[in-house]
């Protein structure tokens, strides 16, 4: 096996023998250091490095030399690099290992000096070595905290010399613990032979062959294995090539700064040096030797012929019997010899035979009735090359091999093994004896005959069909029959269908797919009138013709309106109230409404504060300026203060009025949240706003968890205080002085208390693993307590080119935020878990519940995924701001595995709207990333933006407390003047550049519950609409303008181009508004209209301005992304207007059914009405009284009632029939009892008599056994118990204690 | 994916406490004796109520019914003669958690703890007060106690008692503040245990006044009470204690009276045509000193020390 040295291996201790692939034992091994695997990305890796914990990446050489993350400083963080050694000079060293176990001690080694150096490191492992199987060492514990414990004292030097002494001393330290050798080189062979080989990786591990091979056959060489491959450690190369004469380096590469250069750097005492490919290697060196010195053929193993095994792994009763069949068929081949090595082994059946007619080509051969029988244990029976004949149905290699178990695949790969695969007969087929499974055994021996004689593909069918002759001449042609269908059934499995690397973890690069880009508007040739065509020439094209107006709009009649309303000043700044107990409904009000209403309360006082009155807008505008100047984020008190004083400067007041507006400023931040923080529109607000809402969340919860665990500290504390006073050493005379102090130990004997102290045991002492455990828990709390910011309790990941200037945070720049950011949690979360872990322990603990068996398991595995919601709130908060550019542009996928991991990461965008570059490709908002997120489910996805701060507190709050995944969608306005920013943002809104929705999985089970776009303007409109008033020839006119995309762009310059002016002389009825242009617009753009905005110049005049179709299309699409939504929110949808006219259509049926029941009725009645009357009036004219026919009619029974109606109501009038109470049993008073209820447990009568008299489980007296008691004990229990509730009954036929006296006594008990 | 692992058994395995696991040693009372019956009631209140015995507290001074705390498996404070409410005050204001029962006698509390008694109510923190009264003192071999009736012979007074006795519900219901006044016999289990029942849920210091025997010294009052039942008049109420009919039956006598008038209640106490059965005042809205005591409990030493740092730094010298 490579890499296994089994002859140095026996010092080893702590290690646990293991056969894996190579990738896999650095997987193994990196779990063990890290407490976690590999990890698939490097910038997850790196996130966990930056959490403070250990990490590391299995990476190819080209992401890693795309990447920068190594060049993190301060990192511990090692990564295997797939691409060779020497692949990109990155990391401050690179180990390369010639082995799997190599590789193994070289991550113990390189974690150690990551910790020493303080910087990451790199090992690699060849791609050829990493997906063999082999033989490893895996190191155990405490071998791990041996090796690892002394290396995490970051000295920061790193280069040159230095380091490779410094890389030497971990090496040989490892060395030492593992008890293989390592160093700077490994040497083997005859180490003062003149031929030499050095190589590093797999080149290394070539030459120690190729070493050892020539050692066999004679021919003293030598072998030096390079394992720090970076700094190249010239010294130990010179040390260990000294004196040959001959050097190989053994190398696939040709790169000039490969190994070849540093030998030849080293090697300066005249040695011939030849470079030379790893496979070339033995026939180079056996050309250059004397002739005849060495002969490679006569090294060249052979196969051994006899003592072949057959291995049947059983399936039912059946597999023996076709162990015996195989061997009687394939004994008809040659002499096969069984006996003595048939045996059954861990339910396999092995079989040893020889057989002359196939030594050649015979192999080892298994065969199973079913893929999943196939295990390592009896694929280690066979030797390699050995092969496997399965019976699966299964069409293809890789078919096949999915069915296999990946440990499977792999050995199956690394032994050589081949693998046949035989269809399986269909059972209506088998007709042999009665037995089913008969024809899949003939298919299989038809199958392993094929395997045995094939060396390739296809399988030769030739020994089948020798064997089927044979079965044949004894007369059993169904046999024979089957055993050439399962011949013909067999296929050979392609080997790349087993390669390792298939269940190996990938890790995958690719970038993200490009976005979905718009159809580009095409040339339109159609020339018509002059001007129609300069203008639709434009809205085609977007091309500027000469002649054409090239005005810019002043701005969009719509922005206009928008600004008259002054919609979004008026919430400008805006004040977070107060931001330690933030209500939803309260929590943001516009600072003009704070403020109004502080002064109307101070007048309502009786104070006239008329300066403050007069002057309230210009405080406010001071106080705006001010908020605008500054950081982000103030107190409203301090605000205040400092905009009083610059408005009592400004005013030349004398002094009384100085003094008047001093103790109304003074009332005025009285009557305010003073410790309100006011916010302006900014791009850095939403952060600042989320970090805040976030503090007053979680700092409460933070504060109550200390204070919990400062509790449990004392708890634990007791107990283990308690343990020792009632223990021996507790109750030593030094002990109890020591408890008993000074004062106490003047006035008392401790060695006379000690001796009278009793000695026997009071309290239960504590197990001594429940004492250990609460020491442990002890150490955690209190090492927290101790500092208990150790870690930030928000981390802030950011990409370069976004600055914030953000509250106190810890904050670090990423290129790859998203995907580094679950790296970061999981590390801050195993980090906060341990405390989390003996937290629980305490509780369980303090109240003495807490039990092994249950709680010891769960405890061990906890991780953030099975916290309470209360404990997740305790971790530290990650989250990452980005851009919604990056996000359209590259960042889908790590967004998605973001939020498909579930973990509480909240991802704040800023999505800039109007932007110059996506001007220059409308294409790109086209994807709406917030039905992005939506469609991952569980994620809260937020649209908001910054014109509706309530809306934007309220959900960056509901963020702040979402304990799962979050993004936040905030539209930031382009860069413009401040006074524009709050309109603006208006504008993005109401154009439906940036809705605002909410997607809360948390908020309800339907959808409609989830999902929530109410606060949107117009929602049910696909565009707002808005009624512009203006002057036209002196006369008032009144016009609706749909506020579209475009609308809310066209103040930008970017924009300008899509716009161009229509003289007026050129309006006609084929300009159609573009609200108006969408509706009607094809999508093959053949339509006669072109479309255009409303613009108002400055002079108030309204004109046209021309869109291209460009920005026409771009605001189809916001459209139709504004239309999914409304669909989702149940606005004008379709399947509901549908099912509302289908239910229309059937009332409308019903309705005339009834109205037509109705009247036929209705004809009845007065038929039959006008019948009866006419009957009466005859019956009473002709009856000589008229009396008895005057008397009314029978009652017609209702129409409708039910005809079993009357039958029920008359049966219900029927009396029910009187069940017969069961007769209550006859008391009897003749024998004894006692009533229980009554007694007072006061013993007379059981201490009396313990066999007759006993206690319930209310410890209250009953008669156990009347036998047990003579007829006087009983009448003396009555007499003595207080309670009077025995009662003895009369005396039994034969107790002759019952005197006539004391019956008399006892009657007056009964 | 978050929430996948919800299974934490972090709730300790369902756990019932038999009677057994509330009986400590074996009571060496007198067979007849009426403690036991109290006791009794005592263990399957707990039980009942699935009190935890490392959660609940006897707190008795000295006397025959002083020796209960020995025959409850739980915490027990066996403390001085009279001292009983002083240290279950102690242990309420420090350990709010536990269930804290007195039981205390009509020497140790009427006659030396008279003050603590008196104080004990006054203060109204939160605990059940049991006072096994048979009228006389048992443990010492006869002798007159508070309650002893006027003409009843003792070996201190051979010749009748001189004094008429003090009437440990009177003098409750005259305390400032008294919150739970309820009375009770030894011999009729059912009521008594209801009696308990109720003192327990009291959120406040329940008084419950055992009118029992004593089998060696049994005195004339007790006796007539016991073996007459028009002697005692139950006290009948929706508010009062709640027991079955067939309970009720047991008495000759009923009478309405609603706990919460004081008055009334008082006027019942004093009356010498029956002793009152019953729940004779309740007033949950009364004043709780336990609930100041324990404020600030939780605060930490280090804050408590820092606290107190900070007022005396106000004073200069």
């Amino acid at each position: 096996m490579p890499g296994t040295r089994p002859e140095e291996s026996e010092a080893v201790t702590a290690e646990s023998l293991e056969v894996l692939s190579g990738f896999e034992a650095i997987a193994q091994v990196e779990r063990a250091i890290c407490g976690r695997a590999v990890s698939r990305s490097p910038a997850e890796a790196e996130g966990l490095a930056l959490a403070g914990l250990r990490a590391a990446s299995l990476s190819d050489g080209a992401a890693t030399a795309r990447g920068g993350p190594i060049a993190l400083a301060s990192v511990s963080c090692v990564h295997h690099v797939r691409g060779g050694a020497g692949c990109e000079p990155l990391g401050a060293f690179e180990l390369a290992a010639a082995s799997v176990q190599a590789a193994i001690d070289h991550s113990l080694a390189a974690h150690r000096l990551s910790g020493e150096l303080g910087l990451p490191g790199l090992c690699s492992l060849d791609p050829s070595l990493g997906e063999r199987l082999s033989l490893a060492r895996m190191p155990g514990s405490e071998l791990l905290a041996d090796a690892l414990g002394a290396g995490d004292k970051p000295a920061h030097e790193a280069g040159g010399e230095g380091l490779v002494d410094r890389a030497q001393g971990v090496l040989r330290s490892v060395a030492e613990r593992t008890g293989r050798p390592l160093d700077l080189v490994d040497r083997s062979g005859d180490d003062g032979a003149e031929l030499a080989m050095i190589g590093w990786g797999a080149g290394a591990a070539r030459a120690r062959e190729v070493v050892r091979t020539l050692g066999k056959g004679g021919v003293p060489a030598r072998a030096v294995s390079v394992n720090l491959a970076r700094p190249f450690p010239t010294r130990a190369v010179r040390d260990a090539l000294a004196g040959a004469r001959t050097v190989f380096v053994v190398e696939a590469t040709d790169a000039s700064d490969g190994l070849l250069e540093h030998v030849r750097n080293a090697v300066d005492d005249g040695s011939a040096i030849h470079r030379v490919s790893p496979s070339r290697l033995l026939a180079t060196v056996a050309e250059r030797l004397p002739e005849g010195a060495f002969d490679p053929e006569r090294l060249t193993p052979r196969p051994r012929r006899s003592d072949r095994r057959l291995v049947v792994l059983p399936a039912g009763p059946w597999g023996d019997e076709t162990a015996r069949r195989l061997a009687a068929i394939m004994g008809r081949l040659g002499p096969l010899r069984l006996g003595r090595r048939l045996r059954r082994r861990r339910g396999s059946t092995v079989l040893a035979w020889e057989s002359d007619a196939l030594a050649e080509r015979s192999r080892d051969l298994l065969v199973a009735a079913d893929p999943a029988l196939l295990g390592p244990r009896a694929l280690r029976l066979l030797r390699p090359h050995g092969a496997v004949v399965v019976v699966s149905p299964a069409d293809s290699s890789d078919e096949f091999a999915r069915l296999l178990h990946p440990e499977i695949r792999a050995l199956l790969h690394e032994r050589d093994l081949r693998v046949f695969w035989v269809a399986p007969p269909e059972v209506a087929e088998c007709e042999i004896g009665g037995e089913v499974d008969a024809a899949s055994s003939f298919a299989l021996a038809g199958g392993a005959l094929a395997a045995l004689s094939s060396e390739g593909e296809p399988p030769s069918a030739e020994a089948a069909e020798r064997a089927a002759e044979d079965l044949e001449a004894e007369g059993r042609g169904d046999a024979a029959r089957w055993l050439r269908e399962g011949a013909r059934r067999t296929r050979c499995v392609e080997c790349e269908a087993l390669a390792p690397s298939r269940h190996l973890e990938e890790v995958d690069f690719r970038p993200a797919p490009t976005l979905p880009r718009l159809p580009e508007p095409v040339d339109d040739p159609e020339e018509r009138e002059r001007w129609a065509a300069r203008i639709r020439r434009f809205h085609r094209t977007g091309r500027l013709t000469s002649g054409a107006g090239s005005r810019r709009p002043s701005r969009a009649a719509a922005l206009d309106i928008l600004a008259g309303a002054a919609v979004g000043h008026r919430q400008h700044p805006f004040v977070l109230v107060p931001p330690e107990a933030p209500e939803a409904e309260t929590a943001a009000r516009g600072l003009r409404d704070v403020l109004g209403e502080a002064v109307a309360a101070v007048q309502a006082d009786g104070r006239e504060a008329r300066v403050l009155l007069d002057n309230l807008e210009r405080l406010t505008f001071l106080a705006s300026r001010l908020v605008a100047r500054g950081a982000c984020g103030v107190r409203l008190g301090r605000l205040l203060g400092e905009a009083g004083r610059r408005l009592a400067g400004e005013l030349e007041l004398s002094e009384e009025g100085e003094r008047a507006l001093s103790d109304d400023l003074t009332e005025l931040r009285r009557r305010v949240p003073g410790d309100g923080m006011v916010f302006d529109l900014r791009s850095d607000m939403p952060l600042h706003l989320y970090l805040t809402l976030l503090e007053s969340v979680r700092a409460p919860l933070a504060q109550r968890f200390l204070k919990e665990i400062e509790k449990l500290r004392e708890r634990l504390r007791d107990l283990l205080q308690l343990d020792r006073m009632g223990s021996r050493e507790g109750r030593t005379a030094d002990a109890l002085a020591a408890t008993l102090g000074s004062t106490g130990a003047e006035r008392l004997d401790p060695e006379a208390l000690a001796r009278t102290l009793p000695a026997g045991p009071g309290s239960e002492p504590l197990a001594p693993a429940r004492r250990r455990r609460i020491r442990q828990t002890l150490r955690i709390l209190e090492r927290h307590l101790k500092q208990p910011e150790a870690l930030p309790r928000v981390f802030l990941l950011r990409p370069p080119g976004i600055r914030l200037s953000v509250p106190p945070c810890e904050q670090q720049e990423h290129a790859n935020p998203l995907a580094a950011a679950v790296g970061l949690f999981d590390g801050l979360a195993q980090r906060m878990v341990t405390v989390l872990g003996a937290a629980r322990v305490a509780r369980l603990e303090a109240e003495g519940h807490y039990r092994p068996e249950l709680h010891d398991e769960p405890l061990a595995a906890l991780d953030w995924e099975a916290l309470t919601a209360e404990e997740l709130n305790l971790l530290p908060a990650v989250a990452v701001v980005t851009s919604g550019r990056r996000l359209r542009e590259g960042e889908q996928a790590p967004l998605s595995e973001l939020l498909r991991s579930s973990r509480p990461v909240h991802v704040i965008v800023q999505d800039r709207v109007g932007a110059a570059d996506e001007a220059q490709d409308l294409s790109r908002f086209h994807m709406d990333l917030g039905y992005l997120v939506m469609a991952h489910r569980e994620a809260l996805a937020v649209g908001s933006s910054l014109a509706r701060p309530a809306r934007l507190t309220e959900d960056l709050l509901r963020a702040a407390r979402a304990l799962r995944p979050a993004v936040i969608l905030v539209s930031i306005p382009a860069l413009r003047p401040t006074s524009w920013r709050p309109l603006l943002a208006e504008a993005a809104l109401q154009g439906r550049a940036s809705p605002e929705f909410r997607y809360d999985p948390d908020a309800g089970s339907s959808w409609a519950d989830r999902f929530d776009l109410r606060d949107n303007p117009q929602p049910e409109r696909a565009w707002p609409v808005h009624t512009l008033a203006y002057l036209e020839d002196g006369v008032e006119k009144t016009l609706d303008v749909a506020l579209t995309f475009a609308d809310a762009v066209a103040h930008e310059p970017a924009y300008a181009r899509h716009l161009q002016i229509i003289p007026r002389v050129a309006w006609d009825d084929t300009q159609l508004p573009l609200a108006d242009y969408l509706e009607r617009a094809n999508p093959e753009g053949r339509e006669p209209w072109v479309p255009y905005l409303w613009l108002i110049d400055g002079r108030g005049i309204l004109q046209r301005a021309v869109v291209t179709r460009a920005l026409a299309m771009a605001c189809a699409d916001r459209r139709r992304g504004w239309r999914v939504l409304q669909e989702l929110a149940g606005y004008e949808n379709v399947f509901a207007q549908r099912a509302a006219a289908e239910a229309h259509a059937e009332a409308e049926l019903r309705r005339g059914e009834l109205v037509r029941e109705h009247g036929e009725e209705l004809d009845r009645a007065r038929r039959e009405g006008a019948h009866e009357s006419m009957e009466r009036l005859a019956a009473v004219l002709m009856s000589p009284d008229g009396l008895a026919a005057a008397a009314p009619a029978p009652v017609r029974p209702v129409v409708g009632l039910p005809a079993e109606a009357p039958v029920a109501a008359a049966a219900a009038a029927e009396p029910a029939p009187i069940e017969e109470a069961p007769e209550e049993e006859t008391l009897s008073f003749d024998e004894p009892y006692i009533d229980s209820a009554l007694c007072t447990t006061c013993n007379e009568c059981t201490e009396l008599n313990g066999r007759l008299f006993h206690y319930n489980a209310d410890k209250q007296a009953f008669i156990a056994d009347p036998a047990a008691g003579t007829f006087a004990e009983l009448v003396k229990a009555s007499e003595l118990c207080p309670a009077r509730c025995i009662h003895p009954g009369k005396p039994r036929s034969d107790d002759s204690t019952a005197t006539p006296e004391l019956i008399a006594r006892a009657a007056a008990f009964n | 994916m978050y929430g996948l692992k919800t299974d934490w058994p972090e709730e300790a395995p369902p756990s019932y406490f038999t009677l057994d696991d509330y009986a400590g040693q074996v009571p060496r009372w007198c067979p007849g004796c009426g403690d036991h019956a109290v006791l009794t009631a005592v263990q399957r209140l707990c039980r009942d109520e699935q009190l935890e015995p490392e959660k609940s507290v006897f707190v008795s001074g000295i006397g025959c019914s002083s020796r209960l705390p020995h025959y409850m498996k739980a915490y027990g404070f066996h403390g001085l003669h009279g001292r009983a409410f002083p240290v279950a005050s102690g242990i309420r204001a420090r350990r709010p958690d536990l269930n804290i029962f007195v039981s205390t006698g009509d020497g140790d509390c009427c006659a030396i703890g008279a003050g603590h008694w008196v104080h004990a109510i006054h203060n109204n923190m939160k605990m059940v007060v049991l006072l096994f009264d048979n009228n006389v003192y048992g443990l010492t071999k006869n002798q007159t106690s508070p309650t002893s009736r006027r003409g009843q012979k003792t070996n201190t007074h051979p010749r009748g008692a001189w004094l008429d006795p003090i009437d440990p519900i009177q003098t409750t219901l005259g305390i400032t503040n008294v919150s739970f006044v309820a009375q009770t016999v030894d011999w009729n289990p059912p009521h008594l245990l209801a009696t308990v029942k109720a003192a327990h849920h009291h959120p406040g210091l329940a008084f419950v006044r055992v009118v029992q025997r004593c089998p060696h010294f049994p005195t004339e009052a007790v006796e007539r009470l016991r073996s007459d039942p028009t002697q005692l008049l139950l006290l009948d109420h929706p508010d009062g204690i709640e027991v079955d009919e067939a309970v009720k039956k047991a008495f000759k006598r009923r009478e309405a009276h609603d706990p919460a008038d004081l008055d009334a209640a008082r006027v019942l106490a004093g009356r010498a045509d029956g002793l009152p059965v019953g729940l004779l005042y309740r007033n949950e809205s009364a004043d709780r000193y336990d609930l100041y005591s324990v404020d600030g409990l939780a605060t930490p030493r280090k804050e408590k020390i820092e606290a107190l740092r900070e007022e005396l730094n106000r004073y200069r010298i």
